[in-house]
């Protein structure tokens, strides 16, 4: 197992560890009828045993595991608390923080620690009647004295220094992500200025803020990165646990564990997984006697795939029970209240999205952990509420994937600025494959032919509920793809806007209420001058378009 | 009852909790905000904030039209949310606690009122910008356009 990645929060909380130690010793010192320090130096001796264990740095736990034992006598009143019982130990101390730096640096953990074991093995023979008070430390041999000296030499110099590792509040670099957004929102409204002015000094004074703010930027994103696999180590035992209950055999694979993403993404996807996950044991995975009769293995299979695709992740989350039945979620829709005929009219796709809705649940059975009717509705509004979307494959009697498509980082969007009559809007830079000005004779019956292939034109205002700008000779026309990105689905729609303009780093804000369910919108930002823009939601617009039903239907 | 902004639409006088009014905009133009429909009147900003618009005379039942030209904007806020109501070009008055000690207030409710002062013979009702709030962001909420 590769452990180097967690060698700086092993380093982090073994240093706060061996403070505690150091505090803890120092007040027995003083006062050795301290109550409840033993107990706390003992926890502090065990945390360090069990990390070092965990990464594998023997001499650590083997000495951390011999001043533990002694504490332990100590603390069952084998032997008596004594002066020099604290000396050995501050000195053993001093052995595990040097050997603490040489992880911290990397350098082989070569520090002779058989004196230091040998002193706390011998003091710890010192019995109760003979150590009280008038006990004395056991001799120790020449070479003993001379590890110690080496260990007291090597820190010496170095009693003062601090970790290179620092903890920090999460909030601390929310503040600063949002200040490196309003940094990039004053550089957005110099930029155009440049572009005027005449003075070189302005010019490069603006492209060194430019390029020290995407510095900035860098650095703090990634600073809050951390691996999916932090979330997702904790689900073999969630599985375990329902599998347990539920009498089933589940066998869980992960993939794509180093994928990372941002801290507040990460935290807010653990929720829908864990959600996702619970489905498909309790409803989706067949009871064993079930799975033989259809010809499969006892055991399922839940696979948990991340990967990266241009700057967003995907999850897929897939399992090989029963599927899911669409007919019978269509019923269901019907007998909540939806038109007959809309739903009739339904592809399968867009039927199998009905599970999203609230109260419409295909599971006849409600168990501990899902088959309430709560629950897809509100993964998919957690999934949108970070940016993300949710789309649901399922072959019944085959199993179902789940598919999140996820931002990696929050805040600061590359997105293009696009005109409609008076009105602007932002484009993700993601979103679009191509922009193209044409005529408008250039678009004949809705459809714009570009190198052999008809583009589909839409008019995004009045997607948006806009009306009608002026007429015009030209416009341009944003080529995307037509939603699903996950799915792979290729074919490419065309939004027509009145013009374009810069490209920009946006400081997106979340939208919050009454805006915070707003339809075609991912979020908001505030341009140099103050005023509002929106960051459209492309797929939520090209999924609900006039023209997506035909297209899908091709 | 606390001290009151007093709005003049039309003739007709409408009040709103001075405590609730974190600030009054000025704005040539009220930017176009998605799904706009009703009453919901568009977007700005408030001290780097976006604030939801909506228009009080097509709340009030007023007027169903939207008057070009410069507009002032009440921004109110309740916990983290902000609410701006255009008010077109309407003058505005306080109305003070001391002042409102002597009045009774009628109970009289309508959709977005919940009750009515009489100082001086000239009615004026109070705004439930609660349900006003709700209402925006039920329009808003709307799924697709």
């Amino acid at each position: 197992m590769d452990t180097s990645k967690y060698k700086a929060l092993y380093l982090q909380e073994t240093n706060e560890h061996i403070s505690g130690i150091e505090k803890g010793l120092l007040t027995l010192e003083k006062d050795p009828a301290e109550g409840g320090a033993i107990d706390n130096l003992f926890r502090h001796y065990h945390s360090i045993k069990g990390m070092s264990a965990s990464m594998g740095y023997d001499p650590l736990t083997k000495l951390a595991h011999a001043q533990e034992d002694l504490l332990d006598k100590v603390r069952s009143k084998k032997i008596a608390l004594s002066p020099p019982i604290i000396s050995t130990l501050l000195e053993c101390l001093d052995s595990l923080k040097e050997l603490v730096k040489k992880v911290e640096e990397d350098s082989p953990l070569d520090t002779d620690i058989n004196p230091f074991l040998k002193m706390l093995a011998s003091i710890s023979e010192v019995r109760i009647e003979n150590a009280a008070g008038a006990a004395t430390a056991p001799r120790v041999s020449p070479q003993r004295e001379t590890a110690v000296i080496n260990v007291k030499e090597a820190f010496t110099a170095n009693e003062l220094k601090i970790s290179n590792v620092m903890k920090v509040d999460g909030k601390v670099f929310d503040d600063l992500l949002t200040t490196v957004g309003d940094l990039f929102m004053v550089l957005s409204a110099f930029k155009p200025m440049t572009h005027a002015s005449r003075s070189i000094e302005f010019k490069d004074g603006v492209h060194m803020l430019g390029k020290a703010i995407n510095t900035i930027h860098k650095n703090i994103l990634s600073a809050r990165m951390l691996p999916i696999g932090d979330l997702t180590q904790s689900l073999p035992r969630i599985v375990r646990d329902i599998c347990k209950a539920s009498g089933k055999e589940v066998d869980l694979k992960i993939e794509g564990t180093e994928i990372s993403l941002d801290r507040s993404i990460l935290e807010n996807l653990g929720s829908p997984l864990v959600h996702i996950i619970r489905n498909a044991v309790d409803h989706g995975i067949e009871p064993i006697s079930e799975r033989n009769s259809a010809g499969k293995l006892s055991v399922g299979t839940i696979k948990v795939k991340a990967s990266i695709k241009r700057d967003r992740a995907i999850v897929e989350i897939s399992d090989d029970g029963r599927g899911i039945d669409i007919e019978k979620i269509k019923k269901k829709a019907i007998a909540k209240g939806l038109s007959g005929d809309r739903v009739l009219a339904m592809s399968d796709k867009e039927a199998i999205k009905l599970i999203c809705l609230p109260g419409l649940s295909t599971a006849e059975t409600v168990t501990d952990t899902s088959g309430r009717g709560v629950g897809m509705d509100i993964v998919k509004e957690l999934v949108e509420g970070i940016g993300g979307s949710l789309e649901i494959e399922s072959t019944l009697g085959k199993g179902t994937k789940i598919i999140l498509e996820l931002p990696r980082t929050t805040s600061i969007t590359k997105a293009l600025v696009v005109s409609i009559g008076y009105e602007q809007f932002l484009v993700p830079i993601s979103k679009i494959e191509k922009v193209k000005e044409v005529k408008t004779s250039d678009i004949s019956g809705g459809v714009l032919e570009l190198n052999g292939t008809e583009i589909p034109i839409i008019s995004l205002g009045k997607t948006l509920g806009l009306e009608d700008s002026f007429d015009r000779d030209t416009y341009t026309i944003l080529i995307v793809e037509n939603t699903r990105p996950a799915l792979g689905d290729k074919k490419l729609l065309g939004l027509k806007v009145d013009d374009f303009g810069d490209e920009i780093d946006a400081y997106i804000k979340p939208l919050v209420p009454p805006m915070s369910r707003l339809w075609g919108v991912s979020g908001i930002a505030l341009m140099g001058d103050g005023k509002p823009v929106f960051l459209l939601d492309i797929a939520q617009i090209v999924s609900k378009s006039p023209h997506n039903n035909t297209l899908a239907a091709k | 009852m606390g001290d009151k902004l007093v709005i003049e639409l039309n003739g007709g006088r409408y009040a709103l909790d001075t405590a609730l009014v974190t600030g009054i905009v000025e704005v040539e133009r009220i930017p176009f905000l998605p799904g706009q429909t009703s009453f919901v009147g568009g977007i700005i900003s408030l001290r780097g904030e976006p604030v939801a618009v909506i228009t009080l005379k097509k709340a009030l039942g007023i007027s169903e039209s939207t008057e070009a030209g410069p507009k002032k904007v009440i921004v109110i806020k309740e916990k983290n949310k902000l609410l701006g109501i255009d008010i077109g070009g309407s003058n505005v008055s306080f109305l003070w606690e001391e002042e409102l000690k002597k009045m009774p207030v009628n109970s009289e409710q309508d959709r977005y009122t919940d009750g009515v002062i009489d100082p001086e013979g000239k009615k004026i009702k109070l705004i439930n910008w609660a349900a006003l709030m709700v209402e925006a962001a039920r329009i808003l909420s709307a799924n697709g356009i």
